[in-house]
């Protein structure tokens, strides 16, 4: 089973999924700015969130793989594939006391789930068009 | 969303079934996961601190703890602290900033620090926000603290804070407005003369010991601290705060302005704005998150822009000491005319009051007490001397015109001393300015009041005239000037007014006492605001009943006393006989027939008719005479003074 794997830059690519495949999201997030990766949409006959998880950023000064205060680090979110279809993923930065008004980013992903465990499509492309 | 929605229900059930004390918003909380549940983010504030795992392992061993140990703190601290302490309202004033909103930055350090700083700045100075002129401090740069102090691109780095007050002490900062903070990685970029508008620390310290940080609170200010941020933390929206589940995703800086021990909780101040938690703020338990592991203390100030930095005197009540000072000039509630009475204890009284303006107007043709206070802002201890002028009232106001017109103090000093232990005290000299202002030809004129402050690092000299164009913009750009319009009026004004010397050279009991004879609907007063004698020597206006009656005290005056007493005397309705006198005397009690000198005592009784003091069983009942100054009344305006004995009594030796 394949895993794919995407990031801020991807935003508004399509990727390809087999059924039951694993798509993960890294985004930089700062936690203790009070600001958030939520769910904004999300398909979900065709896609389920397995879990969030924070991995915080590279070490500063001697101390590497440690952080200071206020210092931030990467969200890792982990989807599932489980049906056969076209899936929209849209992801945003918010304040979640605040509300929408306070979203500072958004990226969202299109994903093409089919049922070919073989498929090697891990080129990111843009929208359905293709690039 | 669904998710959000389930999450959201499993931590409300999770908090009614944990008995938590805090409630938990809308939120829209991602689950977590497992992993994370486990994990602590290290991190490294600096040499020799602990991780945020150790932070938290030190608050959590803290929560049985009676009487932590800990690193002394410099100077001391008071040795019992309140059961709870808010900086937010200390007897209604409120000595912390507003909220802010660091944004999507992660400088967090630099607005706890920012906090704490501004607030130790209010609390140091005695100026609460809410005070008048308590606008004219500042809030401080959180930008300039980041961006310059840490660097341009630390916004998903973070800070530590024993860094930012390194910057702090070094450097300084520079308030907002010359460095408005705006989230996003950028350059240091200050304003063009952020030089002038630097406010430093002298140093700082941590304090390790919970007893240290509550005793610190509770006379110092806020502090700095830092703690795990865990994801339940996000959905806080009142209560006392204690982590229940979720990921620690990170360490946050913020200030702590309060404790309460009744809830067991540290207040503290967030820097997410106002629509989180409550109102910004939120309460956070004893012991949790590290919090209280150790925090980071401000031990003094080397400098506070924009103020002064020695004695100074008000010129209106917003001011609090800022160079310029804010107009008017002339209306300094430090030059305080308070009557033809003294106040009983006027440091404590006009301590008291310094938030208010007490002074009164001046009564014509008697003498009037004048009272002045100051304010330190040096950073210690610091004396001065106040001096006090009198001019007409003029347009320009040239120093020639109330230069030679100083007032003396009631003993006749030139000055008047004050002394402060720190920064922030108010002063009030013991001795008061006693001023009889000569009349004025025109009733609706006024005299000018000028006070000085002059100390060995601002001398004040009185300026040449030519080198003042403008009175009130010296005044208002001179900390160490004041000015104060006052209006004559009418008040009960004695027929005749004049002022005995009182000598005592080592401590004696005394019945000072005005003797009047055939002044019978007469009224009479005589006062001394000099500090020692106990009680004062005050008699207020009495009215005299009887041909031949004596009205006074009993005072312990201490040794080395020197100080005039004003007697004041109001004719009555009736013509004054011939021959009436009043005399202001000072009798030497002395107990029972025995005594060496009862063959020359007089019976205090029979001359006391109405004594101000109750007798008691230790009153004694004789006195010998020392004393005696007399004025032979005539039905005018004025007196007479007699061929008496010299107004400063010889005392006898104490009597064994």
């Amino acid at each position: 089973m394949r895993t794919r794997s995407a990031g801020r830059s991807d935003d508004g690519k399509t990727f390809a999924l087999s059924l039951g495949g694993d798509f993960v999201v890294e985004l930089d997030e700062n936690p203790t700015t009070g600001y958030l990766w939520a769910i904004d949409s999300m398909d979900m006959d065709r896609l389920g969130f397995v879990r969030s998880s924070f991995r915080p950023g590279a070490g500063v000064g001697s101390h590497p793989g440690a952080v200071a205060i206020g210092g931030g680090g990467q969200r890792v979110l982990l989807f599932q594939a489980k049906a056969i279809g076209e899936a929209h993923l849209g992801l945003k930065l918010l304040r979640e006391w605040v509300g929408a008004a306070s979203v500072i980013d958004r990226c969202a992903f299109r994903l093409r789930i089919t049922e070919d465990r073989t498929a090697r499509d891990d080129t990111p492309r843009r929208d359905e068009h293709g690039t | 969303m669904a998710l959000d929605s389930a999450f959201l229900a499993n931590l409300q059930a999770e908090l009614k079934a944990t008995g938590a004390k805090w409630t938990v918003g809308q939120t829209s909380l991602f689950q977590m996961s497992e992993a994370e549940l486990k994990r602590r983010l290290g991190y490294v504030p600096g040499p020799g601190e602990p991780t945020l795992a150790e932070r938290e392992a030190t608050s959590a061993s803290r929560k049985k703890e009676t009487s932590p140990p800990g690193a002394p703190a410099p100077g001391p601290l008071p040795g019992t602290t309140p059961p709870a302490w808010n900086w937010r309202n200390v007897g209604g004033r409120n000595f912390i900033s507003s909220i802010k909103d660091q944004g999507s930055c992660g400088s967090c350090v630099a607005f706890g620090t920012a906090a704490a700083l501004e607030g130790d700045v209010r609390v140091a100075t005695n100026v609460a926000l809410s005070d008048p002129g308590g606008g004219a401090l500042p809030d401080l740069s959180e930008a300039q603290l980041f961006y310059c102090g840490a660097g341009a691109n630390q916004c998903s780095v973070g800070w530590y804070p024993s860094a930012a007050l390194n910057y702090a002490r070094d450097t300084g900062v520079v308030p907002d407005s010359c460095f408005p903070y705006s989230a996003g990685n950028q350059p240091c970029n200050l304003c063009s003369n952020w030089q002038n508008l630097l406010t430093r620390i002298s140093a700082w310290h941590y304090i390790n010991s919970v007893a240290d940080m509550k005793a610190y609170l509770s006379s110092r200010g806020p502090l700095i601290t830092a703690f795990t941020v865990y994801r339940d933390f996000f959905g806080y929206s009142g209560g006392v705060y204690s982590h229940q589940s979720g990921e620690a995703v990170g360490g946050h800086c913020v200030a702590c302005v309060g404790y309460d021990d009744s809830i067991q909780a540290w207040l503290c101040k967030n820097s997410w704005g106002s629509g989180w938690g409550e109102g910004g703020y939120f309460w956070i338990a004893y012991g949790q998150c590290g919090i209280d592991a150790y925090m980071w203390a401000v031990d003094g100030l080397a400098r506070i822009y924009p103020l002064y930095d020695d004695i100074f005197m008000r010129d209106n009540l917003a001011d609090i000491g800022q160079v310029p000072s804010p107009p008017p000039a002339y209306y300094s509630p430090d030059i305080i005319p308070y009557g033809d009475l003294p106040v009983g204890d006027p440091v404590a009284f006009f301590k008291s009051n310094y938030g208010q303006d007490v002074g009164k107007d001046i009564y014509k043709g008697q003498y009037n007490y004048i009272y002045t206070r100051a304010k330190n802002l040096a950073f210690g201890p610091k004396a001065g001397k106040v001096y006090l002028y009198f001019s007409r009232a003029s347009l320009l106001l040239w120093p020639s015109l109330w230069s030679a017109n100083a007032i003396q103090t009631e003993q006749g000093g030139a000055s008047a001393a004050v002394s402060a232990q720190g920064l922030g005290e108010v002063v009030v000299p013991d001795s008061a300015f006693l001023w009889q202002p000569p009349p004025l030809s025109d009733p609706h004129d006024h005299y000018c009041l000028v006070s000085r402050v002059e100390t060995d690092t601002h001398p004040n000299p009185i300026p040449p005239d030519g080198s003042i164009t403008d009175f009130a913009q010296y005044v208002m750009c001179n900390p160490a000037v004041g000015w104060r319009n006052v209006r004559l009026v009418e008040h009960d004004t004695p027929s005749l007014q004049f002022r005995v010397d009182l000598v005592v050279n080592e401590a004696v009991k005394l019945y000072i006492g005005l003797a009047a004879t055939d002044l019978d609907g007469c009224s009479v007063q005589f006062a001394c605001g000099v500090k020692g004698p106990n009680p004062p020597l005050v008699l207020d206006k009495t009215l005299v009943s009887g041909p031949n009656v004596i009205y006074g005290i009993f005072s312990d005056v201490p040794a080395k006393f020197s100080a005039p007493i004003t007697v004041s005397y109001w004719k009555g309705s009736q013509p004054v006989n011939p021959g009436a006198t009043l005399k202001l005397v000072a009798f030497y009690p002395i107990e029972g027939e025995t005594h060496p000198l009862a063959a020359y005592a007089t019976d205090l009784e029979a001359l006391q008719p109405t004594a101000t003091a109750a007798p008691d069983s230790t009153t004694p009942t004789k006195a010998i005479l020392v004393g005696e100054f007399i004025l032979k009344i005539v039905d005018s305006k004025a007196g007479s003074v007699s061929d008496a004995p010299p107004g400063k009594p010889d005392l006898p030796p104490k009597a064994k």
